[in-house]
C-alpha cells in the first residue's frame, strides 16, 4: 500500500513536470501559428463560433470536475485564454474541436496541478488497458441492456464517473459530443488507433461496472 | 448461415465499431449492412451495442451552462483587456 502511494506521488511528480512542458510547447504552438484579426473580427468569431459551444463545454468540464464552480471555472478560463490566442485559429474550422483541446488542457495543467492530491489511479483499470495494446471489436463485455435502460441517469453517471479520466473523457468526447476519432485524436493529442482501443476498453469497463450494478438489482444473464 | 471463417464475417467484425460511431465510409456501411445479415451473432451484437450508446446518451444527458457564467465571461472579455 505504502509503494502504491509512493509511487502515486512519484507519478504526480512526474505529471507536474510533464503538464508544465505541455503547457509552455502548447502556448508556443498557438502563438507560431498567427492570423491577424482586427478587434471586431475577434468579437465577430468569438461571438458566433465560439460562444455557442459555452453548453457543451459546460458539460464536459462538469463531467471532468464533478463540481459546479470548477466546471465553471474552467470554462471560463478556457474562453479567456481562447480569446487571448484567438489569432492562431483558423476561422471556419473546427472551433469546437479547438475549444475543447484547449479546455482539456486546461484541466490537465492547471486544475489537476491545484489539488494537492495524487492522482487517483485504478490500477485494474490501468493494467487491462497498458496489458494490451490491440483492439479486438469481437471481445465485448456482454450486458443486458434492458437493465441499463431501467437505470436512473444517476446511477450510469456514477458508473461513467467511476471511470479513470482518460476514460472517462473517450465516452464523453465520443458518445456525448460526437466527435469523430480524429477530432478525438487532435484534441488529445494521441494517435487515432490509441483513440479506438482506449474508446474500446472504456466501453467495456463501464459495461463491467453498470453489470455489476445491474446484477446487485436482481439482473441475471 | 454462412460460415464464421468467411473474409466478408471478419470484415463486418471489423467495421462494426466503425459503423456504430458513424465513422465508417459510405461504402463501407453499405458493405456491412448487406453482408451482416448473413450472421445474426453479427446483427445481434450491432443492435446490443446501438441499444447501449442510445441508452448511455438518453441516461446521462447533457449538463447545461448556468446562465451567469455567460455573463461572467462577457464581462472579462473586451478588446481593450486583452493584450
Amino acid at each position: 500500500m505504502a509503494d502504491n502511494n509512493n509511487q502515486e506521488l512519484q507519478n504526480t511528480e512526474n505529471q507536474d513536470a510533464q503538464t508544465s512542458e505541455n503547457e509552455q510547447q502548447e502556448e508556443e504552438s498557438m502563438e507560431s501559428r498567427r492570423n491577424q484579426y482586427t478587434e471586431l473580427e475577434k468579437i465577430d468569431i468569438f461571438d458566433n463560433e465560439f460562444l455557442p459551444q459555452i453548453d457543451s463545454m459546460y458539460n464536459f468540464a462538469y463531467r471532468l470536475t464533478f463540481d459546479e464552480d470548477d466546471a465553471k471555472d474552467l470554462v471560463q478560463e478556457t474562453y479567456l485564454k481562447a480569446f487571448r490566442f484567438i489569432d492562431s485559429f483558423q476561422r471556419g474550422t473546427n472551433a469546437k474541436a479547438w475549444l475543447f483541446r484547449i479546455l482539456k488542457n486546461s484541466f490537465i495543467n492547471d486544475f489537476r496541478k491545484k489539488s494537492k492530491e495524487p492522482s487517483k489511479v485504478d490500477y485494474q483499470e490501468v493494467e487491462t488497458y497498458y496489458n494490451s495494446e490491440d483492439v479486438d471489436a469481437s471481445i465485448t463485455t456482454d450486458l443486458r441492456v434492458e437493465a441499463v435502460q431501467d437505470m436512473i441517469g444517476d446511477e450510469v453517471s456514477n458508473a461513467l464517473n467511476s471511470l479513470a479520466v482518460d476514460f472517462r473523457t473517450v465516452i464523453i468526447l465520443c458518445d456525448l459530443e460526437g466527435f469523430t476519432y480524429e477530432e478525438m485524436a487532435k484534441i488529445l493529442d494521441i494517435p487515432i488507433g490509441t483513440v479506438r482501443s482506449r474508446l474500446h476498453r472504456a466501453r467495456n469497463l463501464l459495461k463491467d461496472k453498470l453489470k455489476s450494478y445491474a446484477e446487485s438489482m436482481g439482473y441475471q444473464d | 448461415m454462412l460460415s464464421n471463417d468467411s473474409s466478408h464475417y471478419e470484415r463486418c467484425m471489423e467495421l462494426l465499431p466503425l459503423v456504430l460511431d458513424s465513422q465508417a465510409s459510405l461504402e463501407d456501411v453499405d458493405f456491412f449492412h448487406t453482408n451482416a445479415a448473413n450472421w445474426p451473432e453479427v446483427l445481434d451484437c450491432y443492435n446490443r451495442e446501438k441499444a447501449f450508446r442510445d441508452a448511455l446518451r438518453e441516461k446521462l444527458g447533457r449538463f447545461l451552462a448556468p446562465d451567469d457564467l455567460l455573463v461572467d465571461i462577457r464581462k472579462h472579455i473586451k478588446p481593450q483587456n486583452v493584450s
